[in-house]
């Protein structure tokens, strides 16, 4: 922060690169106030606001005593009703992905929450993160009590476990996971969870131990682990004194019992790979949607092979190694049209005549693509003002309606249908239930869609029903405490097909259309496969066979099934459903009418982000002491920081030595901006100019635009007026100046990276600035800067990266640009080559090297993550007013990252001199840190 | 000017920054008197009656810095001075009437529950260590014994001039004062409740959810009885009824000659602390933070008070209120009558500790760290 305001005229030089959180939605807070909480809201969601403060107060009670805790705080509860909205959420700097769904920051104590439409989940979900909230308050209790630090919190697998563990049941997901883990030995014991950290896979096995524990130890001793804290340091010995075991000896215990409860299931069923063809075997695959296209038969599927999330075609009856190489046809995620796949939410469908419909995030909320696979060009792109979340289309047999699942802006996932030819969107369903995966009935005569609008709905279970579009009346199709998912009939129409766990594994299965047609108290479902695993989307072609996503071995491929017909016609496996004359529901609960809470307007309370303090001695500039601090709202849309220090030698310099900057940032809005205010004096170095030491004394005030245009670009303005009064030290006549900088910049990136750096997309800037002395006329320069980055993808994790940058600086008292160093000219000494014009160019091989590197003791391990490797070449020169040579350097390097905080490098090369006439003799050794450019 | 920093002066504050560091044993006569507490629950029945009566509101007399959290023992009180150790590991003695520290030591381990007083010994246990039960002999201000036995979580029990103490290493031990070992039982599970008893039985329950009445004279097993969950709270006396309070929100009112079952009430929620009863009515804390009475001839819910915070201690009952304390961090007199709140008090933190009567005054542990006493 220090280097921002010292540079303030120098801004235009500032620049960076980055992906942008847009805040596309205005949002309105308001603050609804429980006996315990503060829920954060907005007016459109008011009644799922109602609904989650009902749920947090319900968790409460459960949790304080589970936890034998209560908490002494009111904890705010931040709600947004769908994830779209949740990303553009300011408490969190970092982007979410689509797979977090919440958080709990514990700096402010924030929870924060987005819905998806289905209320039990959102329940889950609150609950989950109260747990967290629960722990981290009970721990900190445990430690303060004990007059132990409070520096550290059990591992992250009991902390999710736990939060799973107490928020849900075992669910399908969690039960695919762990019996497909157990059955193809990827469980990973406790003594070497930290190779899943953070995965989903840890979270679902801590889950699953801390269960077994419950059932094993009893319930109690769940409680005991967090009231035992304090005794060890190791968590592992922390479980010796609560259960008798550690962490070794507990793994004996578990994995074995695992398998005693999990091997059975291959007595009657078989690996998705056993008992059908897979037709896509690398990468992570979903959603297949199957297309006669003349002769050829294809799949279209979402894939994901490179990083990028984009929908790639296969032909199904391909021998060559090309025809079974997917091809790509939509690459998502690099522009602002296809921004994000929901890869577990929306299926793809493809109409008669080839027009494939799938949704993307675009912007604000999703956007319904129409995109012609014959001519292979988006044909049209919707987008709905009520509609945020858009979700699996499927086409009507004339192709000219689609119905598709869609969430509101109050958070109701309900089912809809566009008119396309008179573009027309029709609301079908709208209440409180989740309703998802709509696929047209034959004759069109109705929709079967997926809901956990039965009785059971409450326990997060979907049935199947039938929307009568005549009617619009909603009868079960499914009736049962298992769930089924993704509709989808035969070509003949003569099969329902579906999704179900009715015996334990997600298999597919299917019920005559005759029986839906005739309705009726009962009718049975026949089971089509029997996996161990889990099937997911299982569509037909235009045959005797089934498509779908299978999970199997910890990833998502594409399968098929062949002679399904005849399976359907042979197999003895049924489930005949009872269907009750008058089948109740659930009603959801909500705290609207307590007389207890209450609703006040959202007024910003700041609390302290960071603050800090230090006394440093440099031998140019002398001893200088001070403090910085931050603050912000609790949503994190305002942020001020403040710096305060004195560098003053003596006693006379004390006064006007001060130094002090404000600073005031604010994101609520889509146009983001900064303003603040300075005055700085003391002693100065001028890095771009090595000999030049100087007093100054500066104020001013600046203000800085940022308006996203998306993800991927921006543009970015500032002004600063400065009043700069210098004393040079050393022979050299004072200067006055009231400086005045004004620059522009656009900034585009679409990169993606490893741990290291990027390895694919691009990165571009361009900046203009003028900067002039308004008052005297002693400085007056302009800027230009060009900075163009791509990365050519070679391999999965092979890229060949390239830079070209030229910078300008040319006028009175015109700064110099410099580099060096292992960022730029490699070889180099940091910073030694300067000039007001500057211009490198970089190529790099970027390539893996070592993926894991880890060390075992008698007594332990340590890991050290993964080195890469890079080749490069550099080039570049700077000057003031004669070129004088261009130069480079030559070498290879290893890049080590730490915890993805932190990369080290290492380079070895040789310098070039002389416009590359000139090789060094020896070689040169560079170590730094920083990441790729 | 004054010469502040001497060598002298220097000495003598690293002299106290060490004695400090150390400990500061104190040595003083152990006076005994009947009001004394020389045991949680003051007798072996442990049914929390206090025959003081209070007029509303309290006036504070003093406060203690204890510089730790509290376990779930309160002090006991020998004379004029109250014992109790902290969960920072140490082990103070405090004037009750002026609130004056007469001396601390370090116990290297926390303690959790309350002590015991046996002859001219004060009997306390550590949750950890390698010896976890120690006799700390007053008038000497020595440690004559200790004993390991896995670890103390539940108050000990003194009866017939003997120790009961329940380990975590699953095994109920008797004692005399010297440490002499006069049998032990195996409970095959923690135990982390109170025992009671009564003149020939004592009662104690482990995490396995299981009740044993055993002989006070050598320990053998008089009957058991299996509760639903662990049972945590200590076991209350009451005539011949046991009261056990599991983690299965259920409370059994056993017989106490043959364990049968007399009753079981469902609380609805789940009990760590003791439950409480006098004149035939039944006080249930649990962590939901109610506090519910019930009538012990026929399990007639009477009142149900709510706090607003866990309650994990056990209701104290005396002729005129019945007072409660919460993690809500409010002290609560309720009319035993119908449970309204006569009057309450809010600390500055959470209340997790049995309030401990004696002659007239209240004395609280709160989370803050400090000792208060009131009357």
């Amino acid at each position: 922060m220090i280097l921002l305001f010292v540079s303030l005229p120098l801004y235009a030089q500032f620049y960076y690169f980055g992906h942008n959180k847009v805040q596309y939605t205005d949002f309105d807070w308001q603050i609804l106030r429980t006996e315990h909480f503060d829920v954060y809201y907005y007016p459109e969601m008011k009644d799922l606001a109602q609904q989650g403060a009902f749920f947090a107060e319900e968790s409460y009670k459960i949790l304080q005593s589970k936890f034998n805790h209560s908490l002494n705080r009111r904890v705010p509860l931040i709600f947004y009703s769908s994830h779209l909205h949740f990303e553009q959420t300011n408490t969190t700097g970092g982007f979410i992905p689509e797979g977090v769904g919440g958080f709990f920051e514990f700096l402010k104590g924030r929870v924060v929450i987005p819905a998806d439409g289905s209320l039990p989940r959102f329940r889950h979900v609150i609950r989950h993160e109260l747990v967290h909230v629960f722990m981290h308050s009970k721990i900190d209790r445990v430690l303060t009590d004990h007059r132990l630090p409070q520096d550290r919190m059990p591992p992250l697998w009991f902390t999710e476990g736990l939060a799973e563990a107490w928020s849900t049941e075992s669910d399908d997901q969690s039960e695919m996971l762990i019996r497909d883990a157990v059955l193809n030995n990827y469980v990973v014991p406790l003594q070497g969870m930290e190779s899943i950290y953070g995965t989903f896979l840890m979270y679902k096995e801590g889950q699953y131990i801390l269960h077994y524990i419950e059932e094993k130890y009893g319930e109690d001793r769940l409680m005991m682990l967090m009231e035992n804290f304090w005794r060890n340091s190791s968590f592992s010995e922390v479980m010796k004194a609560t259960i008798g075991k550690n962490y070794k000896e507990f793994d004996d215990e578990w994995t074995y019992a695992f398998k005693k409860k999990y091997y059975p299931v291959l007595s009657g069923s078989d690996y998705t790979s056993h008992a059908s063809a897979s037709i896509v075997k690398k990468g992570f695959n979903s959603k297949p949607v199957f297309y006669r296209n003349g002769n050829i038969r294809e799949v279209y599927f979402i894939g994901n092979y490179t990083g990028y999330t984009s929908i790639y075609k296969i032909n199904l009856d391909g021998k060559t190694e090309d025809d079974l190489e997917p091809q790509l046809i939509v690459e998502g995620e690099k522009n602002d049209e296809f921004e994000a796949f929901h890869v577990f939410q929306s299926k793809l469908d493809i109409s008669k005549d080839g027009m494939l419909a799938f949704v993307t995030k675009k912007g604000e909320s999703d956007a319904l693509h129409l995109f012609d696979v014959k001519e292979n060009t988006l044909v049209r792109t919707l987008q709905f003002n009520s509609l945020v979340v858009i979700a699996s289309p499927n086409w009507s047999e004339d192709g000219k309606t689609i119905v598709f699942a869609g969430t509101d802006k109050a958070g109701k996932m309900d089912i809809y249908e566009y008119d396309i030819p008179r573009e027309v969107l029709t609301r079908l369903t709208y209440d409180a239930y989740d309703d998802r995966d709509p696929v047209w009935m034959p004759g069109e005569a109705g929709i079967i869609f997926s809901s956990d609008r039965t009785p059971y709905g409450s326990d997060q279970i979907y049935n199947l029903f039938k929307f009568d579009l005549a009617t619009h009346a909603i009868s079960p199709v499914t009736i049962g405490r298992e769930n089924y998912y993704s509709p989808s009939f035969s070509p003949d129409g003569k099969h329902l097909t579906f999704t179900s766990n009715e015996d334990g594994a997600q298999n597919i299965w299917t019920i005559a259309t005759a029986d839906i047609n005739a309705g009726g108290l009962g009718y049975p479902m026949k089971k089509i496969s029997r996996f161990t695993n889990a099937a997911f989307d299982p569509q037909w072609t235009d045959t005797s066979e089934i498509i779908f996503s299978g999970f199997e071995n910890y990833s998502f491929k594409i399968y098929k099934l062949s002679d399904v017909f005849h399976t359907i016609d042979t197999t003895t496996v049924e489930h005949r459903f009872t269907f009750p004359a008058d089948l109740a529901t659930w009603s959801p609960k909500s705290v609207a009418g307590d007389t207890s809470v209450h609703f006040v307007p959202y007024e910003s309370d700041y609390s302290l982000d960071i603050a800090q303090s230090q006394v440093s001695t440099d031998p140019v500039f002398g001893t200088s002491g001070g403090a910085a601090m931050a603050i912000s709202d609790l949503l994190g849309n305002d942020q001020y920081y403040f710096l305060l220090y004195n560098n003053a030698q003596s006693s006379g310099e004390f006064l006007e030595s001060f130094n002090l900057a404000v600073t005031r940032v604010s994101l609520g809005q889509r146009m983001n901006y900064a303003t603040g205010i300075f005055h700085f004096s003391g002693r100065r170095y001028d890095l771009t100019d090595p000999d030049l030491f100087y007093y100054e004394r500066s104020f001013g005030g600046y203000f800085v635009l940022s308006y996203p245009l998306s993800k991927f670009q921006r543009v970015e303005a500032g002004t600063s007026l400065s009043n700069s009064d210098k004393d040079l030290l050393y022979g050299l006549p004072s200067r006055k100046a009231l400086v005045l900088s004004n620059s522009l910049s656009f900034i585009h990136d679409n990169s993606l990276w490893l741990q290291t750096g990027p390895i694919d997309g691009s990165r571009f800037l361009f900046t203009a600035a003028y900067t002039s002395d308004v008052q005297y006329g002693n400085v007056g320069y302009y800027t230009l800067i060009g900075d163009y980055r791509i990365y050519n993808r070679l391999a999965t994790r092979t890229a060949l990266a390239s830079r070209f940058t030229v910078m300008l600086n040319e006028g009175k008292e015109a700064r110099r640009f410099f580099m060096g160093g292992s960022w730029d000219l490699r070889g180099w000494p940091r910073w030694s080559i300067r000039g007001k014009k500057l211009w490198i160019m970089s190529h790099e091989l970027r390539i893996p090297f070592i993926d894991q590197f880890a060390i075992r003791f008698p007594f332990g391990g340590i890991g050290f993550g993964s080195f890469r490797g890079a080749l490069f070449f550099d080039s570049g020169s700077a000057w003031d007013n004669t070129y004088h040579s261009t130069i480079g350097s030559i070498g290879g390097g290893l890049r080590w990252s730490l915890f993805n905080a932190l990369v080290l490098r290492y380079d070895v090369g040789k310098r070039i001199f002389n416009d590359f006439n000139k090789v060094q003799d020896g070689l040169f050794y560079q170590f730094f840190f920083g990441w790729d450019f | 000017m004054k010469k502040y920093f001497s060598f002298k002066n220097i000495g003598i504050v690293i002299s106290l920054l060490i004695a400090g560091c150390a400990g500061v044993k104190f040595k003083t006569e152990l006076t005994r008197f009947p009001t004394d507490v020389i045991m949680l629950g003051k007798i072996p029945a442990r049914n929390f009656f206090d025959s003081s009566y209070f007029t509303f509101p309290l006036k504070q007399l003093w406060e203690y810095d204890a510089s730790s959290g509290f376990g779930t023992g309160t002090p006991i009180i020998a004379g004029t001075t109250m014992f109790f150790g902290t969960l920072r590991g140490e082990y103070h003695a405090v004037n009750v009437e002026s609130g004056k520290r007469i001396g601390y030591f370090k116990t290297f381990s926390p303690v959790q529950a309350s002590s015991a007083v046996l002859h001219n010994f004060i009997i306390y246990g550590t949750e950890g260590g390698s010896e976890n039960l120690f006799a700390y002999r007053v008038d000497e201000g020595e440690e004559m014994w200790s004993k390991d036995v896995g670890g103390v979580s539940a108050s000990p029990l003194v009866m017939h001039e003997k120790l009961i103490v329940g380990g975590l290493n699953d095994t109920v031990y008797c004692f005399d004062q010297y440490g002499n070992e006069h049998w032990k039982f195996d409970a095959h599970a923690e135990i982390r409740s109170s025992p009671c008893g009564d003149e020939e039985k004592i009662f104690c329950a482990s995490t396995n959810g299981l009740v044993y009445a055993l002989s006070v004279s050598d320990g053998s097993l008089l009957w058991k009885f299996k509760t639903g969950s662990a049972v945590y709270a200590g076991l209350t006396l009451y005539d011949s009824t046991l009261i056990v309070a599991s983690r299965d929100s259920s409370v059994y009112l056993l017989n106490a000659r043959s364990g049968e079952l007399k009753r079981k009430i469902s609380v609805g929620n789940k009990v760590m602390a003791t439950p409480s009863c006098a004149d035939g009515v039944l006080y249930i804390p649990d962590l939901a933070g109610s506090v519910s009475a019930f009538r012990l001839e026929n399990g007639e819910q009477r009142w149900k008070f709510s706090a607003k915070g866990v309650i994990n201690t056990t209701p104290v009952i005396t002729p005129k209120a019945v007072l409660v304390v919460s993690s809500d961090k409010f002290l609560y007199a309720l009319s035993p009558n119908d449970g309204t709140i006569l009057w309450k008090l809010e600390f500055p933190a959470r209340i997790k500790t049995t309030p401990l009567i004696w002659k007239g005054k209240i004395i609280i542990m709160s989370e803050d760290k400090y000792v208060y006493c009131f009357q």
